[in-house]
């Protein structure tokens, strides 16, 4: 996903990375579910929790498997992104409202940028029409000065 | 001591103002704080990953401790699925947030523009209240020329004579030309003829001369019978003989009298030189 605005590209790349990217998915070679599962995928969460509690439960005897240590990452992730929302402020009041309450927010900004250009362009027509008054003015005085002399 | 005493006083004034900043700064930032948290449950997706945070927190517990929760787990694919469903609507943020900048690029383009001709429609307000009415202008004219008519000039420079010694000279105007009659006190000339009409009360006393004066007296007195004069004690010093001298009937007299009595002084030629009135 190819987004322009950098808050919302940074929460996206950290939830969800690219594929060139470091994959969240566990080592393909240690697995035996996740094999056949694809790269993309893994991007979530939930397979490589599956894969670690499979992992617990292949082999429970091991200090080695434990599931808050397996899933340390997908803590820091969350809390990463959770300090990127909070330092963002303009992420935040982005992500406040629903895309439906902001459609609806951009139609009052849109109706508001249309009434104050129509309020320029009433003005304008009002300067045009007042400079026009004030140069025909003379001009029909001009042409009576010669018949008068 | 007592220095002591107003250091610990000081140290103690300078702690308890530390602690009122600290207070004050915590009560600040504990505002601030609440603010925050109250901005953050509005955004869907923060809720979302703090839900995801506590679920995995619980399912990582119950499995640790070999007592594993289907129900929180179940809890935890719907918070990943709640989760990575609002992020796949980041694509209509990103458009959203698109559109507002766009929308806001236009509103501070059409206020800068509104704002010009604001300001130049003030300044065009401006210029024309400072020139001045064309009837105002006749009116005033008219009113000038009538005026003009009725003023007589006489009059005028009298009163402008008298005003101008209570107001200011003119900064284009020549001091040296000022004249004694724009003096708020009276002219030179006005005290003199003020001193000559005294004099001229006073001529006689004024110009009269000391010796014709007495001779004037004498006659006066002489012309009163009535009265009579005592007479005058004389103990003048004899005047020496001045050849030519035309002395008068008193001292002839005087002299013809002093004669009798000094035949031998008058034979005497008088040699005495010395004349008092020369000195």
């Amino acid at each position: 996903m190819d987004l322009r605005n950098e808050g919302l590209r940074e929460i996206h790349d950290i939830l969800r990375p690219p594929a060139n990217k470091t994959p969240l998915a566990p080592p393909a070679s240690s697995s035996t579910t996740s094999s056949n599962t694809p790269l993309k995928a893994s991007s979530e969460f939930i397979p490589h929790i599956f894969y670690a509690l499979n992992q617990i439960t292949r082999d429970p005897n091991n200090v080695s498997n434990h599931l808050e240590s397996s899933t340390g990452f997908i803590r820091h992730r969350l809390r990463t992104c959770k300090e990127l929302i909070a330092e963002n402020s303009e992420c935040m009041e982005l992500l406040s409202r629903t895309p439906e309450e902001w459609e609806q927010e951009l139609a009052f900004k849109e109706q508001e940028l249309r009434i104050k250009g129509a309020l320029l362009e009433t003005l304008r027509e009002r300067i045009k029409s007042a400079s026009v008054e004030k140069d025909v003015k003379p001009k029909s005085e001009e042409p009576k000065e010669p018949k008068d002399a | 001591m007592a220095p002591a005493v107003e250091r610990h006083e000081g140290n103690l004034a300078v702690s308890a103002g530390h602690k009122r900043a600290s207070s004050v700064s915590l009560l600040q930032e504990g505002t601030d704080a609440a603010a925050l948290a109250e901005d953050l449950k509005k955004v869907r997706i923060y809720s979302g990953i703090v839900e995801y945070e506590d679920t995995l927190a619980a399912l990582v517990e119950s499995v640790d401790s070999y007592k594993p929760d289907m129900a929180v787990a179940q809890r935890l694919v719907d918070a990943d699925k709640e989760l990575f469903a609002s992020l796949d609507k980041f694509k209509e943020y990103d458009e959203i947030s698109t559109r507002l900048g766009e929308l806001k690029g236009k509103s501070t383009a059409l206020d800068t523009k509104t704002r010009d001709i604001l300001e130049k429609l003030n300044e065009c307000h401006d210029e024309l209240n400072k020139l001045p009415y064309l009837e105002q202008v006749q009116f005033e004219m008219d009113t000038i020329l009538e005026q003009r008519e009725k003023i007589n000039s006489s009059e005028l420079l009298d009163y402008a004579t008298k005003l101008s010694k209570f107001t200011r000279i003119p900064p284009t105007f020549d001091k040296g030309s000022i004249g004694p009659n724009n003096f708020i006190w009276p002219a030179e000339d006005a005290l003199r003829k003020g001193m000559l009409a005294i004099a001229a009360l006073h001529s006689r006393e004024l110009t009269r001369i000391p010796g014709q004066d007495d001779a004037e007296d004498k006659k006066k007195q002489t012309e009163k019978p009535d009265v009579p004069e005592p007479a005058p004690v004389t103990e003048e010093r004899r005047s020496s003989f001045v050849f030519g001298d035309t002395s008068t009937a008193d001292d002839q007299k005087s002299s013809s009298a002093h004669s009798d009595h000094d035949d031998d002084d008058a034979m005497d030629l008088d040699l005495d030189l010395f004349n008092p009135d020369e000195f």
